[in-house]
């Protein structure tokens, strides 16, 4: 039988696992657990500002679209809090000093590519950034305001002023993904995309830890 | 400080070693052993939890002490959110695919 186990499940269990690829963990470990610097903090908003940016574009040209329209809506949009992060941590001149890294450049260039015309691919980043920060970013806010000295200025990106209940709003959410009618092709297509975005987001933490290293090396 | 009874601690830690030893493994890949291969949860008190980790080699341990998100807790039920809020910013942290933590 086909369709018997929930999307939103299946996703769940088959793109989660526990073992996954360990490198470059380091770089976000370090981050969390007080051993990584403002430096390295702005690195990684730097990189979410262009991951971001592709995202939302994206939603734009999506908000036509009847099965990925449900999922976007302005509660979750990032880019105006990223700005702002990035010009209070460096400037006005922000967006003259930061640069994508490689992994980044590849990560904007495949959500461009499902943006231009595959709703699933395009729900697949969706889910895997925002509920992601949805999920974790109340504590990583918290861990980088002790951390930094940070108030609400630098750490905007994990605050979602419009999402009272998060739990809530990750519910709807899943629910509106098993209300999709995809085929079970489709839905495989969709949950690789998932992993897609997963194998980016590992491999951009290894171009953090490696720009961090090139840079102490020049310094 | 505040202790939980040895039978709370004790319930708490054989539910993480025994039902969610992934989860102990996200947690301290997170949070300072991004090298762990397994992790098991040791010890937990009002302000944090204690996990150990193993890295590579198999007989290299390190031990990984990481504060409540919420500070000091008191009750039983703040153990578990504590340790579910803890699984969600180390799963977003690390990129990993968004699902619900310890159940």
């Amino acid at each position: 039988m086909s369709n018997v186990i929930p999307f939103s499940k299946a996703l769940r269990e088959r793109t989660w696992s526990g073992h996954g690829e360990s490198e470059g963990a380091g770089f976000m470990s370090d981050l969390m657990s007080g051993r990584g610097s403002r430096d390295d903090y702005i690195a990684l908003v730097a990189q979410h500002y262009f991951i971001y940016e592709a995202i939302e574009s994206a939603a734009e040209k999506m908000t036509d679209d009847p099965t990925a329209a449900p999922f976007i809506s302005p509660k979750l949009t990032r880019l105006p809090a990223i700005r702002e992060d990035l010009r209070f941590l460096i400037g006005d001149d922000w967006l003259e000093q930061i640069t994508p890294l490689n992994t980044t450049a590849r990560y904007v260039a495949r959500i461009n590519e499902v943006g231009e015309g595959w709703p699933g691919g395009f729900i697949a980043h969706h889910y895997t950034r925002y509920l992601g920060d949805l999920s974790g970013g109340q504590v990583i806010r918290t861990l980088m305001q002790r951390q930094f000295g940070f108030e609400t200025n630098g750490v905007g990106f994990y605050l979602f002023a419009d999402i009272a209940k998060p739990r809530e709003f990750k519910e709807t959410y899943r629910a509106q993904l098993d209300a999709v009618g995809w085929s079970d092709a489709e839905r495989d297509r969709v949950i690789d995309e998932v992993i897609e975005a997963y194998r980016f987001n590992t491999a951009l933490f290894i171009d953090l830890a490696n720009a961090k290293a090139a840079a102490a090396a020049a310094a | 400080m505040t202790t939980f009874s040895a039978d709370v601690v004790g319930a708490i830690l054989a539910h993480m070693n025994n039902d969610h030893p992934e989860d102990n493994l996200v947690i301290v890949r997170a949070f300072g052993a991004p090298d762990a291969e397994r992790a098991e949860m040791i010890d937990l008190d009002t302000l944090g939890a204690t996990w150990s980790a193993w890295l590579v080699p198999e007989d290299e341990r390190t031990q990984v002490v990481i504060p409540w998100p919420a500070g000091a807790i008191e009750t039983r039920a703040e153990i578990r959110q504590q340790i579910v809020a803890l699984y969600d910013s180390a799963s977003a942290a690390l990129g990993l695919p968004p699902r619900h933590g310890v159940e």
